[in-house]
């Protein structure tokens, strides 16, 4: 079955891409495909992170490959913090793989997988590794590079629609779009390389996908897609299936950008959005330039002792505006926190510690609340002082929280940040 | 994808080990020195969130490491320090040039319509803004493509908001107590 024979295939070649994915550089991961093609027809022996691949359905296997692909794709999300930082970042994608292949196991990869705005497009690159063996295998004159990255890039839907149909829930935007828009293209994707390479074999592919597309997806035309690239599809129309595809990517992205630069929602089109986004992003790094020339002014005399003092007031603040100026109340619920945790800061701590005495006498002086005229002595604050900052765990989200709170009350000044 | 508690808490966490690392330093130094270290160590904290996974951090980690190669060393120790300093980033610049040249030859021979006039100024202007917003976000030159640009400013923003957040708290914070 022919299936079975591009699953065997499949799986020699990716380890090779997966070496030539460890390059570190930051140019995209597309340009140094066409790097590893050369290489495409010499198999080495499949390594560990592939040899679980070696189911027989063709869709179970593209299932798991998908599965893999969602570990992969999470691993890298911001939002993951799984990982130490092993090797660079691509290189750590690979080793993701191999990391879950471990655990042949459809389901550890779906609890990772997070809703990661990246997750299709670094699905679409990493199953492209099917169509590339395929074409490499029939020792095809790979006719040109990017119209391969589009096929695969195409394929990619073809692989990431089973896996966003699988998963369902955390693939959030990108299911509807998986869904409806992507199948008729995906499908579409492996025929024009298979054509390209055997005319028989491409045929016959045609019909299985356009079997297993009616069966699984929305039917659209791409029957009749399918069959104009059946005949030999010319250069252009690969060409221009990959600038489509290409744009609703970019389209995809801008509308999370459109989430999040503010404002947003009023411009239509690519040029005035962009121009939105970069001066939302200037006026960011504005910020950041001037906030921390008002921190380095602001604590003039102390700021080695900068850090320390403001996570301690940050832990009084929130305290004081939270509850009710109650001052007893306080200091015995802040004391209670600050016995109870344990945190790596205490190391540093007990070397601020002695650093500290000149902030806490400021603290006491300060009118931050009336409730802290009736705190303890300062005594009891300096011992309990440097405990205080080990309360940061769980509070600095509350101060980082109340920063919000905050600016009401610090209206001016919040109006000059944010110009 | 909103700045969550948990990484404006780890900010905040690495913010303070690049300030403590030029704690010792600092007595005798003015404002302007003062605001750099602040900058420096607050942008590598944030890049060192990313863990070097995407392209805007490692760029950064670069930047700042001509500025200041002892503070990232220590404020990345472990954390892969050497391969982030050390690497150089791929040099793209001159390809693009020579590509937009050779475009622009091919470009004389064309024919063209009202509606391709019109379609080509639109493309010329998302380029120019496409540029520019390589210029703004941190290693844009090097990521020749479109999608990954978008997909590394989408981070980028989300890294920003969560600085400028924590730096806004801290600043209120600060002002709070020496105001009064």
């Amino acid at each position: 079955m022919d299936n079975e024979l591009f699953m065997n295939t499949e799986l020699q070649p990716p380890p090779e891409i997966a070496a030539h994915f460890e390059q570190p550089s930051c140019s995209s991961p597309m340009l140094n495909w066409p790097l590893m093609n050369p290489n495409l027809s010499q198999y080495s022996p499949p390594q560990d992170c592939f040899t679980w691949e070696k189911s027989t359905e063709q869709q179970q296997k593209q299932g798991i490959f998908d599965s893999a692909l969602s570990s992969l794709v999470s691993s890298p999300t911001p939002s993951n913090s799984n990982f130490s930082g092993c090797g660079g970042g691509d290189g750590f994608i690979i080793r993701k793989l191999g990391n879950s292949s471990a655990t042949p196991n459809r389901t550890t990869p779906l609890t990772e997988f997070s809703g990661d705005p990246g997750f299709a497009e670094r699905a679409a690159r990493f199953s492209c590794f099917g169509s590339w063996s395929f074409n490499g295998r029939t020792n095809s004159t790979l006719p040109v590079n990017n119209s391969k990255i589009v096929n695969s890039g195409k394929l990619t839907r073809v692989a990431s629609t089973p896996a966003l149909n699988s998963l369902v829930s955390p693939a959030g935007k990108f299911e509807s779009k998986g869904k409806s828009k992507e199948n008729p293209l995906p499908t579409a994707s492996p025929a024009p390389s298979f054509t390209k390479t055997a005319e028989g074999k491409g045929g016959k592919w045609r019909r299985q996908d356009e079997e297993k597309e009616d069966n699984t997806k929305a039917p659209e035309p791409p029957k009749d897609y399918i069959h104009v690239r059946a005949r030999r599809g010319q250069a252009t129309d690969s060409h221009s299936l990959a600038e489509r595809v290409r744009r609703e990517k970019i389209g995809e992205r801008m509308k999370l950008l459109e989430d999040l630069v503010p404002g947003c929602n009023k411009v239509t089109g690519k040029a005035l959005m962009l121009d939105e986004i970069i001066n939302y992003v200037q006026s960011l790094q504005r910020q950041v330039e001037f906030l921390s020339m008002k921190l380095s002014s602001v604590n003039d005399t102390r700021l080695e002792f900068n850090v320390d003092a403001l996570v301690s007031k940050d832990v009084m603040i929130p305290s004081s505006s939270n509850r009710l100026h109650e001052a007893g109340l306080q200091a015995e619920s802040l004391s209670h926190h600050s016995y109870n945790n344990n945190s790596q800061l205490h190391t540093n701590v007990s070397s601020c510690n002695m650093m500290l005495q000149s902030p806490v006498n400021s603290l006491e002086t300060s009118t931050l609340a009336s409730s802290f005229t009736h705190l303890p002595t300062l005594t009891q604050f300096t011992d309990s002082i440097s405990q205080y900052q080990m309360f940061s765990q769980e509070d600095l989200q509350s101060i980082v929280g109340m920063g919000v709170a905050h600016n009401p009350n610090h209206e001016s000044q919040n109006m000059k940040i944010e110009l | 994808m909103q700045p969550t508690s948990s990484m404006k808490e780890e900010f905040l966490q690495k913010w303070q080990m690049g300030l403590q690392i030029y704690r010792p330093l600092i007595d005798n130094t003015s404002v302007s020195e003062r605001m750099k270290a602040i900058k420096l160590s607050a942008d590598v904290a944030m890049a060192s969130l990313r863990r070097g996974t995407t392209c805007w951090s490692r760029a950064l980690i670069q930047k700042t490491a001509t500025e200041d190669n002892f503070l990232v060393r220590q404020m990345l120790s472990g954390i892969k320090a050497e391969t982030l300093i050390n690497k150089k980033l791929p040099k793209v610049m001159c390809h693009r040039k020579i590509v937009r040249r050779s475009k622009k030859i091919l470009r004389r021979r064309k024919s063209r319509s009202a509606i391709e006039e019109v379609a080509a100024k639109a493309r010329k202007l998302v380029n120019k803004k496409t540029q520019g917003l390589r210029n703004v976000v941190p290693g844009g030159e090097f990521m020749s493509n479109d999608v990954l640009l978008i997909q590394e400013t989408l981070d980028y923003i989300v890294s920003l908001q969560t600085q400028v957040n924590v730096m806004r708290s801290i600043v209120d914070a600060a002002e709070a107590g020496s105001e009064r």
